[in-house]
Formats: structure tokens, C-alpha cells, sequence
């Protein structure tokens, strides 16, 4: 046993960070920059920026089956293959759906990365902050619990991240989207800026702007600090990027944190359990399987970051079983594991544009424009509680014309002829937290580390049918007043979590009656845990989720040390 | 860029796998050159695929199928990328498609002169006369031959230049400053 092998001395650090993904990867940053010898727990593998990025340089031809899927592939992981990254560029970056089954009491599509980096490596990189729109949704249309912070608490994070990540973005004055600490935009094509214009002149309340986004225009010193360099517009991000053009743990947290010489990374390493010590009335380390061998070792700290991603993150404290918690860490109220929501992104609408006939783009964009939330922002006007935002995407490519074969084909295949611009938009919609909507521990499986199974109990409601409902007739009439054409509506009709923006079971909130967490995402009933990823929300809004999550993790971090100091932890 | 021999059979020698194999590329029959994972294909299913593959795409002044590597993609992606049924179904169309060439010209499709390939494509490759099977054959041969070849290193270096590295993203440039290799994808 590892256990015995190694003293106790040699298991223990100032602090143990669960997870070495988005959040996790600022917490480790962040602790470890103050000083703190830290731990850092990772389930799955490593993967070294440059070093674990395999098919990075891969020209589409040095694919050997252009980048599609061999048949059984997909069979053996149906779940894995409806996720868009799940492709042969980047489908060694996501979870195999025998790698670690869950229960699913209702169809659910858990997307996850196990490896140093998380699902950081593949994120879509937008970056929008939230606003008090989104803070105070739930006080004001009565839903969940009251947010126990409001923008100012979170605003100087946000410019503090930013500023470290590097987020392209436009400052464009809108109060339900603040502007945060920007490097240049990309530009518009002229498509979206016509549409954009097009939008302001004929709704008062109705924007498009360039989608706010984690990549570097214009490094600045502290980027080049971190080795990373100016984006090159590849395109290709889910591969790893060889520039370090997007933020991701791998490029950006995690070395940073290696070269303050207090980090200790340990990959392979399931976290069983948070070990809570009843006489010291808090928790004193964490329990964790090694994924190879098998073995059960305690690590020990003074504090714990629970970074494993939302819905693990749930399944650490709901298995983290104590005679004073016997329903899991920090779980008095019994809100642990409900109020789970996520983003509905199942509707979709294109279009063409038949005008602009002689311009098009050069290159590839790393993002898109964006649509920010305009339905129930000042004040509910709709049949359906709050609303959504939406990308907003244009191009132009060529047609081509495969008929006939032979020499006939094979002309038609050279001769290049542009086609229209096509536009597109996908709802980002926001979900009601539910109690309903649940994740909990499953009572017979086991993993194969001997952790019950989680059990996710998760699905849209009526307010979701709404509100695709008016996504599409929005879209439609915005789209036919605007000229576009050949307008199709998308229901994807896909299940909840293919988002990937699952969220809640271990909320915020003011009254540990109603919630696990306090303001500084700590537990409640635990106070040397804090819970920094998509766990702790106790709302989704619209936006996409990981900027908030990282202003969340510097900012508790920041908290928990200067408790530390006053030897209140 | 016609191939030559040298380059035949370097190429052969390129996509054999264990040296076992490669004196099988010198051989008119039987076994194939590739070794297949589902697939279950002899060496002249593999011929017969291959001069399909060029005749969709043939060699002119400009390379065609086999000098892009166009045939070694459709029977990569035949092998791993289609269901069991899927194979089945197009092998029997093959076999079927065989049986009208040899009622044809008396002889396979691989032994007829460019003129007899040509006409016994154009007479079954879109014919509502052919059974599902020689359909679903053509179906599949036609769409990887035109996505090998749109995708072979060939045509993403001369005629629609792919970057990996595009550098610069413009968002609104006149089509006429791009000729069709600089409009990049």
C-alpha cells in the first residue's frame, strides 16, 4: 500500500487541487504562485503542451481517413462520436465511453476529457462575461436560490483573467455583456457586418457583436512570458495549438505553475473521496486510486480545490462519506446533486445571402460574431422565463459540381465557380435549474476503481420548448427581414449535455439551508473545500461558461490564502 | 506525372505492410497488396477498385486516381468506414458489375481497353437498369474516389491551396484578389 510506503510527511502539502483542467489549472496557478506547496490531481493522462499534441501539424491528407471515424469506432462509443471534437484529429483528447460509464435515468450525452488540460484543450474559447442580469435572474424571475454575489464581487476577476488568458474582444458598451480587458477583435465579414448594421438600425434592443474569445491577436508581454505566441488563425485548436495562440491549462496554468517549482502533478489519479476529519471538524486530505496500479494513497493538505469538473466534481462529495456527512461532504441540506442545468444548444438556422457577390473571406476565424441575450433582459416580456444568445457565422466557399466522370468530372472538379454567402446561427439558450434534475450515486455499479457509478437524471423542460420556439421564429423573421434566403430551421433534438455546459449540484448561495457553497465557493458545513468549477452555479445564463469559472477560482483562491494567513483555514 | 514503373513499384513497396507481402504487388493475382482489417478482398478485387477509381478520375494532363493516391484512400475508407452490411452490399455490386463486363467484352473489367471501361461505366454508373447492389458499388466508388481526390495532397497543394498556417484571417476581401489556388480553406 502506498499508504505505507511513503510518511505521511511526503503525502502532505498546503493545498490539493482536484483536477488539472480549466479551473483547476488557475487554482494550481494561483496557490501555487502564493506560495503553496501544491498538489495537483489529474485522473488521466499528462499531456505536455507541444510535446502531447500528435496530429498537430497534420495536413488533412495525412489523415487516413480524412479526419472521419472508422465504423468501430463509433459503434463502440455512440456517446462519444455525436460530440463534434470526437474526430481522428482530437478523438484521443475525449473520454471513450467504456473509460467510465455513468447511469443514464434519462438520455444524457457526458462529453469529458480526462488528461492534463481537461476539456480546456477542446473548448470552443468563448469568453463573455456575465452581467447583473444574469447574477440576479434567479432573485428577480424566481427560480433557484439568489446568486450570493453580484458583478462587482466577481468584475475585478474577470479583468484579471482576462488579462493573463488573453481575450479578444470589442468593447462595445452593451450593460447585459460588460467589456472586459481586450486584445484586438478579428474582423467581421462583411455578411455579419451587415448584418450587425442591419440589427442595430431596426431593433432598439438587439445586437451583433464580434464574439468575445481566448485567443491571441496582439500578445502581450505576459503572454510571451508564458511562451505562447500571436494566434495564426489555424483553426484547429482541438489539436493543440503549436503557437499557443488559445488559452488552454495545458499552454498557459499549468507550466506557470511547474515553474514556480511548488507544483506537484500527479496524473493517473482518481479521486475517491475528500477525507474529513470529525474531530477537527474539517477536511484533511484526499483519498485517490491509482488508475494503474490500483493502489489507494491519502494525500493531505490544509485546503482543497474541487476542480473536477462539474458533474465529477459531484461525485467526489456525494462519495465523500462521514459519520458527520453521511450524504455526502458538506451535503446538510440534501441540495447536493440537484438543481443541475446546463445550455440548450439544440437548435440551429441557416440561411443564404445573395449579395456581396464579389467579396469573400481569406482564411480561417477561430470564432464567430455573437448574439447577446435580448429576450427578458430588462424585464420579462415573454411566455418563458429568461432567454438565449446565439452565434452568428458567415462564409463563402465553392460549389462543386460532382456530375459525370472521367474527363467530364474531373473538369468540373478544377473548375472552381464561388458559391453564395451562407449564414448561420445556433441558440445558446439558458435552463432552469431544476430539483428534479439530478445526479446521485448509483447504488450496485461500480467503476473499475471500485466508485459507485453516477447516476444523471437530467432533462429539458417546457420553458426549453419555449423557448426554441421563439429562437426560431426570431431567427426566421431577423433572418427573412435581412434578405437572407433559403432559410432551414434545425431541431437537433439532441440530449442534455452535449452543451457540454453541464452545471450545478453543489450551488452558491447566501443560506447553507438552500445551498452548498458560500460566496467564496467554499462548502458551507466544510470550510477548507471550495468548489470553483461548473459545480458551484447555481444558474446557467447564456453565456459560455469557463471565463466565470476561472474569475471564480482566482478569486477563492485569493480568499482561502488570506484566510490561511489569518489562521482562519 | 505518369507513373512509371519505378515508381509503381515504389509505391507498392510504399503501402505494403511487412515485407511478406511485397512480392505480392508483382503478382497479377489473388492476394492483396494492402492488409485489410474488415474488408475481404483478394488481389484483383483490389485491381478492379483501383482502375475503377482511375476511370472516375482518370490520369489526363493533370494527375488522376491512382497518381493522388485516390484508390489507396477508397479502400482505406472501404475497409474501416463502412459498416459490415454496407461492405457486403458493395462487394456484391462489384461482383455483379464484373459479371456485365464479362458478358459485355468477355472479359473482366481490368483486362478492357480505356474505351470499354469508359462505356461500362457510363452505361451502369447512374442506370435505374442495374440492380441496388451494382448502385450502391458506384454510389460509394464515385464518393470517395471525388473525396480522395479533393483531399489528396494534390489538389489541396495546386488546385485549392489548404494553409496550415493561414497567418492572417481578412474578412472581407474582393473574390478577384484570389485566384483559385491563393483562396485558401
Amino acid at each position: 500500500m502506498g499508504n505505507n510506503n511513503n510518511s505521511i510527511k511526503n503525502r502532505t502539502f498546503d493545498a490539493i487541487v482536484i483536477g488539472a483542467g480549466m479551473s483547476g489549472g488557475w487554482a494550481a496557478k494561483e496557490l501555487t504562485e502564493k506560495g503553496l506547496k501544491t498538489l495537483v490531481l489529474e485522473r488521466g493522462r499528462d499531456v505536455k503542451h507541444l510535446v502531447d499534441y500528435p496530429t498537430t501539424n497534420m495536413n488533412p491528407w495525412e489523415f487516413e481517413h480524412r479526419n472521419q471515424l472508422p465504423v468501430d469506432i463509433q459503434e463502440a462509443n455512440p456517446i462519444a462520436t455525436r460530440c463534434y471534437i470526437f474526430k481522428e484529429d482530437a478523438m484521443h483528447f475525449v473520454v471513450k465511453d467504456n473509460e467510465h460509464p455513468y447511469v443514464q435515468e434519462k438520455p444524457f450525452d457526458w462529453i469529458r476529457g480526462y488528461q492534463v488540460g481537461g476539456k480546456s484543450l477542446l473548448w470552443a474559447r468563448q469568453t463573455q462575461r456575465w452581467s447583473d442580469f444574469d447574477f440576479e435572474g434567479p432573485a428577480r424571475d424566481g427560480f433557484a436560490v439568489d446568486w450570493p454575489i453580484r458583478y462587482k464581487d466577481i468584475a475585478p476577476w474577470y479583468s484579471y483573467v482576462e488579462k493573463f488568458a488573453g481575450i479578444s474582444g470589442n468593447k462595445d458598451g452593451l450593460p447585459n455583456l460588460p467589456d472586459g480587458e481586450f486584445l484586438p477583435p478579428l474582423e467581421l465579414s462583411c455578411v455579419e457586418n451587415y448584418f450587425k448594421d442591419f440589427i442595430s438600425k431596426n431593433y432598439n434592443d438587439r445586437h451583433v457583436i464580434y464574439a468575445r474569445c481566448a485567443h491571441l491577436t496582439e500578445p502581450q508581454p505576459v503572454h510571451l512570458q508564458q511562451g505562447r505566441a500571436q494566434c495564426q488563425n489555424r483553426n484547429l485548436c482541438q489539436r493543440g495549438c503549436p503557437f499557443g495562440g488559445y488559452f488552454s491549462a495545458n499552454s498557459t496554468t499549468i507550466p506557470w505553475a511547474q515553474k514556480t517549482g511548488n507544483m506537484t502533478l500527479r496524473p493517473f489519479s482518481v479521486v475517491h473521496s475528500i477525507i474529513y476529519d470529525e474531530k477537527a471538524g474539517k477536511a484533511t486530505g484526499v483519498r485517490v486510486i491509482d488508475s494503474k496500479t490500483k493502489e489507494t494513497i491519502d494525500y493531505y493538505a490544509k485546503v482543497i480545490f474541487l476542480n473536477a469538473g462539474a458533474l465529477n466534481s459531484n461525485l467526489v462529495l456525494l462519495n465523500s462519506i462521514s459519520h458527520r456527512f453521511p450524504n455526502g461532504l458538506g451535503n446538510d441540506s440534501g441540495i447536493l446533486g440537484k438543481y443541475v442545468a446546463f445550455h440548450n444548444y439544440s437548435a440551429r438556422i441557416s440561411a443564404q445571402y445573395d449579395a456581396f457577390k464579389d467579396t469573400t473571406t481569406d482564411g480561417r476565424r477561430p470564432t464567430s460574431a455573437y448574439f447577446p441575450r435580448f429576450r427578458n433582459v430588462f424585464k420579462q416580456e415573454t411566455g418563458f422565463l429568461r432567454g438565449y444568445a446565439a452565434g452568428f457565422n458567415s462564409g463563402r466557399s465553392f460549389n462543386t459540381n460532382t456530375d459525370g466522370f472521367g474527363e467530364e468530372l474531373k473538369k468540373n472538379l478544377l473548375h472552381k465557380e464561388w458559391g453564395p454567402w451562407y449564414v448561420g446561427s445556433h441558440m445558446m439558450g439558458e435552463t432552469i435549474p431544476k430539483e428534479t434534475n439530478t445526479v446521485s450515486l448509483n447504488s450496485s455499479k461500480k467503476d473499475e476503481w471500485g466508485i459507485p457509478l453516477l447516476n444523471i437524471n437530467i432533462s429539458y423542460d417546457d420553458n426549453d420548448a419555449k423557448m426554441k420556439q421563439d429562437f426560431f421564429e426570431q431567427f426566421t423573421e431577423m433572418y427573412t427581414k435581412a434578405g437572407f434566403t433559403d432559410i432551414k430551421t434545425t431541431d437537433s433534438k439532441q440530449a442534455p449535455g452535449l452543451d457540454i455546459h453541464e452545471m450545478g449540484g453543489i450551488r452558491m448561495g447566501k443560506d447553507p439551508k438552500t445551498s452548498m457553497l458560500n460566496k467564496w465557493n467554499q462548502l458551507h458545513a466544510c470550510t477548507n473545500v471550495f468548489v470553483t468549477d461548473g459545480g458551484c452555479m447555481n444558474s446557467t445564463s447564456t453565456q459560455n461558461p469557463s471565463l466565470t469559472y476561472m474569475a471564480f477560482a482566482a478569486r477563492a483562491v485569493d480568499y482561502a490564502v488570506g484566510e490561511m494567513k489569518k489562521g482562519n483555514l | 506525372m505518369n507513373i512509371t514503373r519505378r515508381n509503381a513499384i515504389k509505391h507498392c513497396l510504399m503501402i505494403s505492410v511487412g515485407a511478406a507481402i511485397v512480392p505480392s504487388c508483382m503478382q497479377e493475382k489473388s492476394r492483396p497488396a494492402i492488409v485489410y482489417k474488415h474488408l475481404s478482398i483478394d488481389g484483383s478485387d483490389e485491381k478492379l477498385i483501383t482502375e475503377v477509381s482511375e476511370t472516375i478520375i482518370p490520369v489526363t494532363d493533370t494527375p488522376g486516381a491512382k497518381d493522388t493516391y485516390t484508390h489507396l484512400f477508397v479502400l482505406k475508407m472501404l475497409d474501416d468506414c463502412y459498416t459490415k452490411e454496407q461492405q457486403q452490399q458493395f462487394l456484391k455490386g462489384m461482383k455483379e458489375f464484373e459479371k456485365i463486363s464479362q458478358k459485355k467484352f468477355d472479359k473482366s473489367f481490368v483486362d478492357c481497353n480505356v474505351l470499354q471501361r469508359e462505356e461500362l461505366i457510363r452505361n451502369n454508373i447512374n442506370s435505374k437498369e442495374v440492380s441496388e447492389d451494382v448502385s450502391a458499388f458506384f454510389n460509394i466508388m464515385k464518393k470517395l474516389t471525388v473525396q480522395g481526390y479533393m483531399t489528396s495532397k494534390y489538389y489541396l497543394t495546386n488546385v485549392q491551396v489548404y494553409k496550415l498556417v493561414p497567418g492572417k484571417f481578412h474578412g472581407c476581401v474582393p473574390v478577384t484578389s484570389l485566384n483559385q489556388k491563393g483562396a485558401s480553406i
